[in-house]
């Protein structure tokens, strides 16, 4: 592979006394080095923070209507101001944290892991089921994917409703009647549905550019069986590539639930959901601006902090890019 | 005592593509004995590597042997199951490649890669496994091994990585050895290490060696003998030293001309072979190696020589032979 230059032959690197490194631990190293990634990764860590712990730290209950406070701006005892309904804006904007990582989380694990298969699967068996894949994963990316997902839910949400009834009069749980957990679980089957070709494309075409690598063919003179190559050298060199998309990923998918919250399509009231806080302040931005601006420059924030996250990791983990 | 380890006669391979049919290698005939060396030279896209792939099985899947015999061990390789055939690489068969930073792979430490051979075909447990590539490290002369077992491939140098496909190759005993071009990434300095380390493992170990190059010089130092290969096809054979002092086919002749050696007369220009090899898609009837040759005469165009055999041992395909 052409990711060494010439100076990894240099004495001092090959020399004995040098510890061993080893590829996670480079990979580290270099991400420690880039400003931009620990300052995104630091903002990551923290959003993740606030996401599981929200619904204890919040000052208010972010359901909570005071009439008596309604377009507050910021003060002491409101940070972010109140909104129309005189809910504590700083309260909401953390529960609405809160559903967009939930939502990244759920979608981006379950586009992984349909990604990974699907792409992998492709480029091993070849032949018709290839061309198939291809297919499909090309059509999905060529829809706009925010629109094939609002058609999506759109299209799926009463046949969800209607399943969810009739499983709640069949088993009386109280699961089946709640609309937020419905809204959720819509807004996760369609997000899912159409971000996975993107993840699945990569897969492929790692697999099958590394699967003509020579390492690969030197596997195969020692006698190594396909299953023996694929778990411990195609799965070892496309992993890189896949934790990168993923980062990235993340940050696109917490904007992807709050777009579609913000058309009216994903968390409905009372669920709290960025993108809805921002279409619900849009009504009077020019009054009270900080209805748009809270939950619009907290959503840039994350966002952004998550793509320097995907970017450190993308120089950490491609050496190609690293030995420069 | 000598076995026959390889035996392949009248090989050939067939590349299928968009563009046509490629006869990449056209009867092919040889013999590695344990403790051989055999040397297969020729210029780039002559079919060396095509037939040492074809020995291991692993050409590419628009790659296909057509006909002839390739007996490894006693065993016809070609008409093998591929899972029988896969077992075989590594006890019996094994190759070391030409760039030893692409055939090792960049995210497995070195150990590890050194170990798996022994893991997939002794069942050796990773704690023995360990043990034996420590020995293995130190046979092909990497100082502390066991330092070295958990270092990354690009943390080799050149010669080092070289060393460690040789410990990889040999790990479980093969009883043919393929290196296709092992020295020609590495610096001249480090080209004789390797050679000298290949000849030592070979007498302790008894491997034959099938030596894959270009580099007719270091096919004289090491081969003891050598298959000279034109367009997919042998043009002459025969013990290294009878082939490169008195060559009879004009290619022989012409390959040693154009190579560089310490000995060479210094008023004596080095001389190129005019033209470039022949597309092996539309082979023209007759000898392939007719429009670059000195020597050619009107047959050469019409028909292709057979072998025959010159000296005992020695044979060659030409028309036009110099006795």
């Amino acid at each position: 592979m052409n990711s060494v230059s010439a100076s990894t032959f240099s004495p001092e690197l090959t020399g004995l006394a040098k510890k061993p490194r080893s590829l996670w631990g480079d990979a580290a190293r270099t991400f420690s080095r880039n400003k931009a990634g620990m300052a995104g990764l630091v903002v990551a860590i923290f959003v993740l923070m606030i996401a599981l712990i929200a619904p204890w730290i919040i000052p208010y209950d972010y359901a909570h209507q005071d009439w008596e406070r309604v377009r507050q701006g910021p003060s002491a005892t409101h940070w972010m101001g109140t909104d129309s309904l005189g809910r504590d804006l700083f309260s909401r904007v953390l529960m609405g944290i809160r559903t967009a990582v939930m939502v990244a989380m759920i979608v981006t694990f379950s586009t992984a892991i349909i990604g990974v298969l699907v792409g992998a699967f492709a480029a091993l068996v070849g032949g018709w089921i290839d061309t198939i894949a291809v297919w499909i994963m090309d059509g999905l990316l060529n829809f706009p994917a925010l629109w094939l997902a609002a058609f999506v839910t759109v299209v799926t949400r009463p046949t969800i409703m209607r399943l969810a009834d009739d499983l709640y009069k069949s088993t009386s749980l109280a699961f089946f009647k709640d609309t937020v957990v419905l809204d959720y679980l819509v807004v996760f089957l369609c997000l899912s549905f159409v971000w996975w070709a993107g993840l699945g494309r990569l897969v492929r075409g790692q697999v099958l550019s590394i699967r003509e690598k020579e390492f690969i063919e030197a596997q195969r003179a020692i006698g190594a069986s396909p299953w023996w190559i694929t778990i411990r050298h195609l799965v070892p060199n496309v992993l890189g590539q896949v934790i990168v998309h993923m980062s990235t990923q993340f940050g696109f998918a917490m904007l992807a639930e709050s777009s579609l919250s913000f058309l009216g399509i994903g968390i409905r009231p009372p669920g709290a959901s960025l993108g809805y806080m921002i279409f619900a302040g849009m009504a009077s931005w020019r009054s009270d601006p900080h209805l748009v601006a809270m939950p619009g420059l907290t959503l840039a924030l994350i966002i952004l902090a998550f793509v320097f996250v995907g970017d450190g990791l993308n120089d950490a983990l491609n050496p190609r890019i690293r030995e420069r | 005592m000598k076995e026959k380890v390889l035996e392949v006669r009248d090989l050939r391979t067939r590349f299928f593509t968009h563009e046509g049919m490629v006869a990449a290698v056209e009867g092919l005939s040889l013999q590695v004995e344990s403790g051989d060396v055999v040397g297969i030279v020729g210029e780039s896209g002559c079919g060396k590597s095509t037939a040492a792939l074809s020995f291991m099985r692993l050409l590419p899947p628009q790659g296909k042997i057509i006909g002839g015999e390739i007996i490894l061990c006693g065993q016809d390789v070609v008409s093998l199951p591929a899972e029988q055939m896969r077992l075989l690489r590594g006890p019996k068969i094994a190759m070391i490649f030409q760039d030893s930073l692409a055939a090792l792979d960049p995210t497995m430490k070195v150990g590890d890669q050194l170990m798996e051979p022994l893991q997939i075909h002794m069942k050796l447990s990773r704690a023995d496994a360990r043990h034996a590539a420590i020995e293995l490290l130190n046979k092909v002369g990497i100082p502390s091994p066991e330092k070295r077992l958990d270092a990354y491939p690009h943390q080799f140098s050149g010669g080092m990585r070289q060393r460690v496909m040789i410990a990889i190759a040999l790990s479980c005993n093969p009883r043919l050895l393929i290196a296709d071009e092992p020295t020609t990434a590495l610096d001249v300095t480090v080209q004789k290490q390797i050679l000298d380390l290949m000849l030592q493992l070979r007498d302790e170990l008894g491997a034959g060696i099938i030596l894959i190059t270009h580099d007719v010089g270091v096919v004289s130092e090491i081969c003891d003998r050598v298959v000279v290969m034109y367009a997919g096809r042998e043009v002459e054979s025969g013990g290294t030293r009878d082939v490169f002092l008195m060559p009879r086919h004009p290619y022989t002749a012409g390959l040693l001309n154009s190579s560089l050696s310490l000995g060479h007369d210094r008023r004596q220009a080095l001389r190129a072979i005019p033209g470039l090899p022949p597309n092996l898609i539309h082979l023209p009837p007759g000898c392939p190696f007719a429009p670059r040759c000195p020597r050619v005469v009107e047959r050469c165009r019409e028909e292709m020589p057979a072998l025959r055999e010159v000296v005992l041992g020695h044979e060659a395909a030409c028309w036009n032979m110099e006795e």
